[in-house]
């Protein structure tokens, strides 16, 4: 029952990131969709393993700045922390975020590379031993869920395999807060994404193309 | 212009069943924590043993000395315990495996013992008692993991070791037994008060409840349940084996069940009363088995 209450929730949050990026899909723009792999080190919630999505558009030319893109990105990762032993605990981290990217493709080569930040909210569920007071039962698992601010930076390289598919790898850091009982309160980290982008609408860019 | 809208969605539709897919692969990982069995610390002919709760997956932790009182933290890492060694009976410490296994207390005084090692219950320390035997001055004291003393308080009309301790949940007030009378004491490590008659005439082993307003503690065959804020007794079970004495009771985490150690037959060894079912369940079959400890509640 949990997992259909979780899968559902974060179905409903992909599909509305999903819609709500596409919106203006059928205007103009080109768009890109990442699917990709994510390690993410979130402190003392230790590291966690996920897969993600991100959705970039671009952004109408301001202030002179050329192949810049605003993205909506969310993933949905897993770690547990001292398996085997008895007081072992497990979470799920499902950050929503959204911010500008900026990204350069060279003209000789198949590569681009590019940079940006983003902010949003982050989800967490835990699952721990049941508490009673200062004491634990580890026969027995509560699950504990608070939802926090998140800001994010992150900084890429991109192989450019073909008009409508490319590699890539990025690393960031990103600062999460929580305020709730049994989850560690500052949950940063650095965190690193590899996986595809699909150009959805339009194709890869040549330098400075608009 | 037809094809190339026709070419966008399909690629979209891949694209959407693609992470639909991802998806699925990330949720199945979403499963609960891997739930153990509870498991108890004894004592078993002066060794450190750990079993299940239902007497399965035993094991031996220590192979040396002549050990009593282990005590497993609230965060189910460490047993503390005592043990006889170099004529003085002082504190050691390990990992709940048995590993890493260290002394933290060395007597300085020929006359001195340390006993009845428990965690406070946050675990960031251990309360014991250490006994003067020439001066008959007998401590409570708290010590940091590591063995460094930080606290020691004098126990105004105690002039014996204590035989059995337990500590509130707040960490503020310890209940003992002490063997010049067998009375049972209250000390509030607050206030530094000390009541060495809280409860009598003879009684034995005691331990906080988690819901941390009462202890239990034995007299004769019977479980007692004392209140501490309305100073009364509020039950008592009779239909148990126990007659005997300092061998050690400690509570479930949940609350639900009581670990004791019966000297009685039909029943020899470690056994659990579950106050849900009014139950006794024997767990064991040996008649040096004593000091059973619930890991995930100290003593």
């Amino acid at each position: 029952m949990k997992i259909v209450i979780i899968f559902t929730k974060t179905l409903l949050v992909l599909c509305a990131v999903v819609s709500f990026a596409f919106y203006p899909a059928y205007v103009r723009a080109s768009v890109y969709g990442d699917t990709y792999y994510t390690y993410t080190c979130a402190d003392g919630e230790g590291y966690l393993h996920g897969l993600g999505i991100t959705v970039t558009n671009d952004l109408p030319v301001v202030f002179n700045i050329r192949n810049a893109m605003w993205y909506v990105s969310s993933s949905l990762s897993y770690g547990q922390k001292d398996a085997n032993r008895p007081w072992n605990t497990s979470r799920l981290l499902l950050p929503v975020t959204a911010g500008l990217y900026s990204e350069y493709t060279f003209s000789s080569y198949p590569f681009k590379v590019g940079g940006g930040a983003g902010c949003g909210a982050v989800y967490i569920r835990k699952y721990t031993p049941k508490h009673y007071g200062p004491y634990m039962d580890f026969s027995q698992t509560e699950v504990h869920n608070a939802i926090g601010p998140r800001i994010e930076a992150i900084m890429g390289i991109g192989y450019i395999i073909t008009q409508k598919t490319s590699f890539f790898i990025k690393a960031g850091y990103q600062l999460s807060w929580f305020d709730a009982q049994y989850i560690e309160k500052n949950t940063s980290g650095y965190m690193i994404h590899c996986g595809l982008q699909w150009t959805l609408q339009g194709t890869n860019k040549g330098l400075f193309d608009e | 212009m037809n094809r190339k809208n026709k070419k966008n969605r399909s690629m979209l539709y891949h694209y959407i069943m693609c992470l639909a897919a991802l998806l699925l692969v990330v949720i199945g990982c979403d499963g609960m924590r891997n739930e153990e069995p509870l498991q108890i610390c004894f004592i078993r002919n002066g060794d450190v043993w750990v079993m299940d709760e239902d007497g399965s997956n035993l094991k031996q932790l220590t192979f040396t000395g002549t050990n009593e009182w282990p005590s497993w933290s609230a965060d189910g890492k460490y047993i503390v315990y005592g043990s006889v060694t170099g004529g003085h009976n002082e504190i050691f410490l390990m990992e709940g495996d048995g590993s890493n296994n260290r002394q933290l207390t060395v007597c300085a005084l020929s006359d001195e013992n340390y006993y009845c090692p428990t965690w406070l219950p946050d675990g960031s320390g251990i309360v014991y008692n250490r006994f003067v035997s020439t001066s008959a001055f007998s401590y409570i004291g708290i010590m940091d993991t590591k063995g460094d003393i930080k606290n020691e308080y004098l126990l105004s009309g105690i002039n014996s070791r204590i035989n059995a301790l337990t500590i509130s949940n707040d960490g503020k007030m310890v209940a003992y037994n002490w063997s010049g009378t067998n009375f049972i004491g209250l000390f509030n490590i607050m206030t530094q008060s000390n009541n060495s008659a809280l409860i009598t005439p003879t009684n034995y082993s005691l331990t906080w409840s988690p819901e941390g307003d009462s202890f239990a503690y034995i007299q004769g065959p019977y479980i007692y349940k004392y209140d501490i804020s309305s100073a009364l007794n509020t039950f008592s079970y009779s239909s148990i084996y126990v007659e005997n004495s300092f061998m050690g009771i400690s509570w479930r985490p949940s609350g639900d069940a009581i670990v004791l150690v019966s000297d009685a037959l039909p029943y020899i060894g470690i056994c659990i009363f579950n106050f849900n079912t009014n139950q006794f369940k024997s767990i064991t079959n040996d008649s040096t088995d004593k000091h059973p400890c619930f890991i995930g509640k100290p003593r």
